[in-house]
């Protein structure tokens, strides 16, 4: 375990880093001095700094990184206004820079976002009253979004869609199909996460391919700052405990606010969700943070367009994947357009064929 | 000097300073300040930082600096660390650094 024995003036409390079996060990500890001060401990964490007392070993300050999100980040009232938090600030600044990250991040309740300027985070956005999401490196986002104006064109209605696209179906064809008969031109943002059945680079390459024909569509590729594990944890965890509708208000919020204006998107286009929980909620955030008056930057319309069904069920990627695993490859034929069927049949029926020919 | 890797020296406590030096593309340095005291200083600051990088002889790097209201011996000595620690260098030469 690495302990850096730093004995201040004001404090006597040690940090440590804890990670993989250690953190195992201080897992119900951290819990309980959390909970101790009405937090909740998060389990995608992988890494706590924490500070210690010299007198009693007790707990007195913590913060976790789960990959470049901060998190759980407490002090112990009898240590609050000296200079700990800093301290602890620090170290888990460096531990995050130093795991090659960008970038970190963090969500915070608007009171306490002042204290965390002090550690050189600037805020993106505000939920009045709730939460602001928070960002180290201010230039990452401008950066972002200069490359993002590049591709910028000019039109009356302009439209969008965010995609997992896992993988790419008739589904997604016909709403961004619909989207270009009715707005000028269409960018199409792809989730960059890379913890869905088929790889980013496999999804990117088929959302390609799969809308070749259509003239004006501008494809985009994932980022950060469009429904990824930073700005919307819970969309890959499907976890009803988790799902938190101010981490999706963020999101829609930075679409509001950056991505929208970036590019002059007017519209966004969702299809309907009659199954999946999670993205229902995310839906009705959407609508609610893109086009109430909440904010300065002009409202961006929601469409909701009606899914396309096939055998009297919708069509979607879920369905796909699942027919995949129960090795139906013919009725996977009609849910999706020639080039994800050419590639589903590559990439996994002939490594069924290779397995019974094996066997 | 050649810049191999990420390199953080420093720290966010009062009348300190977070230097984090990167390796990036091309010959220019990027240089990111937020200071406490950025209305007074800020310009000082700048200068400061890309004087000591220009002595070492470092380019082709992004440098992210949080300000605490640190003197400018200490924003030398962070950048200076920073620098040595990004480039892997364990023999420090003192006379270009002082």
């Amino acid at each position: 375990m690495l302990s850096l024995a730093t004995r201040s003036l004001f404090t006597d409390a040690k940090l440590r880093v804890v990670n993989g079996m250690d953190l195992k060990f201080l897992w119900l500890d951290i819990e309980r001095f959390l909970l101790e001060n009405e937090l909740k401990i998060d389990r995608a964490i992988k890494k706590f700094v924490l500070a210690t007392s010299l007198d009693d070993g007790r707990i007195v300050a913590s913060a976790g990184l789960d990959e470049n999100v901060i998190k759980c980040v407490c002090v112990d009232k009898k240590y609050r206004g000296t200079e700990l938090s800093l301290k602890v600030g620090t170290e888990i600044v460096k531990q995050g820079l130093e795991a090659r990250y960008d970038d970190l991040f963090l969500y915070t309740k608007q009171e306490n976002s002042k204290k965390f300027r002090g550690w050189g985070f600037s805020p993106l956005v505000e939920i009045p009253g709730a939460v602001t999401f928070m960002e180290y490196n201010r230039n990452r986002l401008s950066d972002y979004l200069e490359n993002l104006s590049r591709k910028k064109k000019e039109g009356g209605r302009v439209g969008s869609v965010v995609m997992n696209a896992n993988p790419f179906t008739n589904g997604h064809r016909y709403l961004v199909e619909r989207a270009c008969r009715e707005c000028d031109w269409v960018h199409v943002f792809l989730v960059k996460e890379d913890v869905s059945y088929f790889s980013y680079q496999d999804r990117l390459n088929l959302v390609r391919e799969g809308l070749c024909d259509i003239a004006n569509v501008i494809i985009h590729e994932g980022s950060d700052y469009i429904v990824s594990h930073v700005t919307f944890p819970q969309y890959f965890l499907k976890d009803d405990d988790q799902v938190n509708q101010q981490a999706s208000a963020v999101d829609a919020l930075m679409f509001r606010q950056y991505i929208g204006p970036a590019l002059g998107i007017t519209v966004r286009y969702v299809g309907t969700e009659p199954l999946d929980k999670t993205t229902r909620m995310y839906n009705r955030v959407l609508k609610k943070y893109l086009s109430e008056s909440l904010c300065v930057q002009k409202s961006i319309q929601l469409e909701e367009i009606v899914r396309i069904k096939c055998d009297g069920k919708v069509v979607s990627a879920s369905r796909v994947r699942e027919l995949i695993k129960e090795h139906q490859y013919e009725s996977v034929r009609p849910l999706v357009p020639c080039s994800t069927f050419a590639f589903i049949k590559q990439n996994f029926m002939s490594s069924d064929k290779k397995k019974d020919a094996s066997s | 000097m050649k810049i191999k890797q990420r390199g953080i020296a420093g720290t966010l406590e009062s009348s300190d300073i977070l230097v984090v030096v990167s390796p990036d593309d091309g010959n220019e340095v990027q240089l990111m300040l937020q200071s406490k005291v950025e209305k007074q200083y800020g310009a000082a600051i700048r200068q400061l930082v890309t004087e000591t990088l220009e002595k070492l002889g470092v380019t082709g790097v992004a440098v992210d600096v949080k300000d605490q209201g640190a003197l400018d011996c200490v924003i030398r000595a962070r950048v200076q660390a920073a620098v040595f620690r990004a480039a892997g260098e364990n023999k420090v030469n003192f006379e270009v650094v002082s």
